[in-house]
């Protein structure tokens, strides 16, 4: 199977093994404008757009970035933690679908309150990262092929309980009844209610799961085991360390967070829309990548995706502001990328392929 | 006397397994095909194995074979889509402009060609994985075609303005059998000889084994990576070409609907092939397996969604038994 990063790109550090004491010089400012490329171009972008549209740098319209990638950003972060041992999860974006239908229908059709459907769905959401882990480390399905199937059976299933329609209160079951529930109102605070009239609680949400995902990848023994299974599997099972258990609790993380994208999503429509998660595997695979540069890691970092995840937030709402047309948004984002992976993968490599 | 019971008794279910593990996707193929048989009385109809063929394989195929150039180094092209409508971009542009249908056709290659070097120089040239580069590619290549269609708009050919060699393109035929199916026909010849017969194709698969190998061996592994990747763009262009020409419209971004089948198709093949490695041929049954199901399933009445759900079984399915016959074949 195809390794999706290539792990023969080292991290090079510049040696300072030069005579000249300016060249040293040189090569650190290098490495540091480098580590902080992206933190001085989104300085750069925050500055130029707020004095061409003064309206930009007001809170309100700072938190409704944030709110806009609150949903991308967790949903990165999963694909962190999966690219961290190595893998790949397609099925997230499919898992964020799923679970704003299963969210909508667990209230509209079953009559659930909040305390029960959010549970519910973070567990299916659990239980489908758990069939991904069975799949990849149990049969030893390549992950990209398990986990696309797993996104082509999901997008159909989900259609299936509605027979394709969307789910919204008053819905017409395929077996002519109407369903008597409707959305709880206190499931509706998720994705619209704000913190103190200021912070919306999707970005709360957003920074606990940082926080969370931060600390245990970068800060306990678990995360150093996740990052050294990415490196070598092999090397890391001999040590004594069960791979087949980081690699299923890292699936089981993506799985997770997808669903809790999927409450926020379904909590800010208001209703089961069945076109809903389309794009999401895209931007939060894209934002994962783009943080690879953030602070010059070069490996997937719970913290670079987040700043990734603000970065094309911050491009796309002040692009947006000086009324570019909406297409121009996927070329932003996909030169961004590109941007970002050649500032990753060109500096600093002579050998490759 | 035990003894020799003991040391024959397992070896003949070892052969039957040996002969299911080597011919798994044939054996899928005759299983799926078997069920449809028996679960509609149109699936085993000429005009419907027809249909398969036409409206089913043709396409995917092509691009199935596209990315199978991609994965055969080592890689995945997740801009296949965007080759084909690129092609088809220019071709049908340039049929509306009244340029020959033969510059247009060119035209259509050389951008879908242009796609492919795109990929090569972020990946050869600049070392970035093809995954990441590709996926690059895609999302530019989609705001590409909704800046040239004003944010999305079809460019429809008229009726009256369809040149004969287009139309012949898409819907003529000769001695009964349609040119698109020719036309796929031609390109899977040719991509088996490439990657069988000519150097290209095994330093190509060595690759896909062991980049560092090749590159130790005094080959320009890169050179041929970004060859692979050119021909993948290449390839998918002869799709985009015989799409528009059946539709006669270019629609954006119509080519990415290809993608995920032709990853499926070419993994398919990949696995379930005896040497597990990039294959045309497993490429191809893997795309008439999908082929197969979503008509079969089509034609049992059920929902269009429960298509996805089918191909997402499926695809478990044919892994699992490839798995466990795999795992008993060598225990």
């Amino acid at each position: 199977m195809t390794s999706i990063i290539d792990e023969t790109a080292p991290p090079v550090p510049r040696s300072a093994n030069t005579s000249a004491a300016t060249s040293t010089w040189l090569a650190d400012l290098g490495t540091t404008l480098r580590s902080g490329a992206v933190f001085i171009l989104l300085a750069a972008l925050l500055i130029g757009f707020s004095t061409a549209e003064p309206a930009f740098a007001n809170l309100g319209n700072l938190m409704s970035i944030l709110q806009a990638v609150a949903v991308v950003a967790i949903l990165g972060a999963g694909v962190t933690v999966t690219l961290a041992v190595g893998g790949f999860d397609l099925s997230i974006g499919a898992i964020a679908a799923s679970s704003v239908m299963a969210a909508s229908y667990a209230m509209i059709v079953w009559g659930l309150d909040t305390y029960a459907t959010v549970p519910l769905v973070l567990a299916f959401g659990a239980l489908i990262g758990l069939v991904n882990a069975f799949l990849i480390v149990r049969l030893k399905v390549p992950d990209l092929l398990a986990t696309l199937s797993m996104m082509f059976l999901l997008s159909g299933l989900q259609l299936i309980p509605t027979a394709g329609r969307s789910i919204s209160a008053g819905l017409i079951l395929p077996n002519g009844t109407t369903a008597s529930g409707a959305y709880d109102p206190a499931f509706l605070l998720i994705g619209r209610a704000s913190l103190f009239g200021i912070v919306p609680v999707s970005v709360v949400l957003m920074a606990l799961v940082a926080i969370a995902l931060f600390v245990l990848t970068e800060r306990t023994r678990i995360g150093r085991l996740l990052f050294a299974t990415g490196g070598n599997e092999i090397a890391t099972r001999l040590a004594g360390a069960s791979t087949a258990r980081l690699k299923t609790l890292a699936y089981v993380i993506s799985g997770t967070l997808a669903a809790l994208g999927g409450i926020v999503v379904a909590a800010r429509v208001g209703r089961g829309d069945v076109s809903s998660g389309g794009s999401l595997l895209m931007d939060a695979v894209a934002a994962a990548l783009i943080g690879f540069t953030v602070l010059g890691k070069r490996r997937p970092n719970v913290l670079g995706t987040i700043v990734g995840a603000v970065f094309v937030g911050v491009l796309l709402n002040g692009l947006t502001m000086l009324n570019a047309p909406y297409y121009t948004q996927d070329f932003v984002k996909g030169a961004v990328l590109v941007g970002a992976l050649a500032l990753t993968y060109g500096t600093g490599r002579s050998t490759s392929s | 006397m035990t003894l020799q019971t003991s040391a024959t008794a397992p070896s003949i279910p070892r052969a039957v397994i040996g002969v299911i593990v080597n011919n798994a996707l044939v054996l899928a193929l005759i299983t799926v095909f078997a069920i449809f048989s028996l679960a509609s009385p149109t699936f085993l109809t000429i005009a419907n194995l027809q249909s398969i063929l036409v409206n089913n394989f043709t396409l995917l195929a092509i691009v199935a074979i596209a990315m199978t150039f991609a994965v055969s180094v080592g890689g995945i092209d997740l801009s296949v889509g965007t080759a084909v409508d690129f092609a088809s971009f220019a071709f049908v542009s340039l049929v509306l402009a009244g340029q020959p249908v033969a510059v247009a056709a060119l035209a259509g290659l050389g951008a879908g060609a242009a796609v492919g070097a795109f990929n090569a120089v972020l990946i050869s040239g600049i070392g970035i994985s093809p995954f990441l580069a590709t996926l690059g590619t895609l999302f530019i290549g989609r705001s590409i075609q909704q800046l040239l269609t004003n944010g999305g708009n079809p460019v429809y050919l008229p009726p009256s303005g369809i040149p004969e060699a287009f139309r012949f393109l898409g819907r003529g035929a000769i001695a009964g059998i349609p040119v698109p199916l020719i036309l796929a026909a031609i390109t899977i010849l040719g991509a088996t000889v490439i990657l069988t017969r000519a150097r290209f194709g095994r330093v190509a698969l060595a690759i896909g084994i062991q980049t560092s190998v090749v590159r130790y061996s005094g080959i320009a592994a890169r050179a041929h990576v970004a060859v692979a990747f050119i021909l993948a763009g290449l390839i998918a262009a002869v799709a985009g070409l015989i799409l528009s020409a059946t539709v006669t419209v270019y629609i954006p971004s119509s080519g990415s609907a290809f993608l995920l089948n032709a990853i499926g198709a070419t993994f398919i093949g990949t696995t379930l092939s005896r040497l597990g490695r990039p294959n045309i041929p497993g490429t191809v049954l893997g795309v008439l397996l999908l082929g197969i199901v979503a008509n079969g399933l089509l034609l049992t009445g059920l929902n269009f969604y429960w298509q996805q759900v089918g191909t997402g079984l499926l695809i478990f399915a044919v892994l699992a038994l490839s798995f466990i016959t795999r795992r008993k074949a060598s225990a």
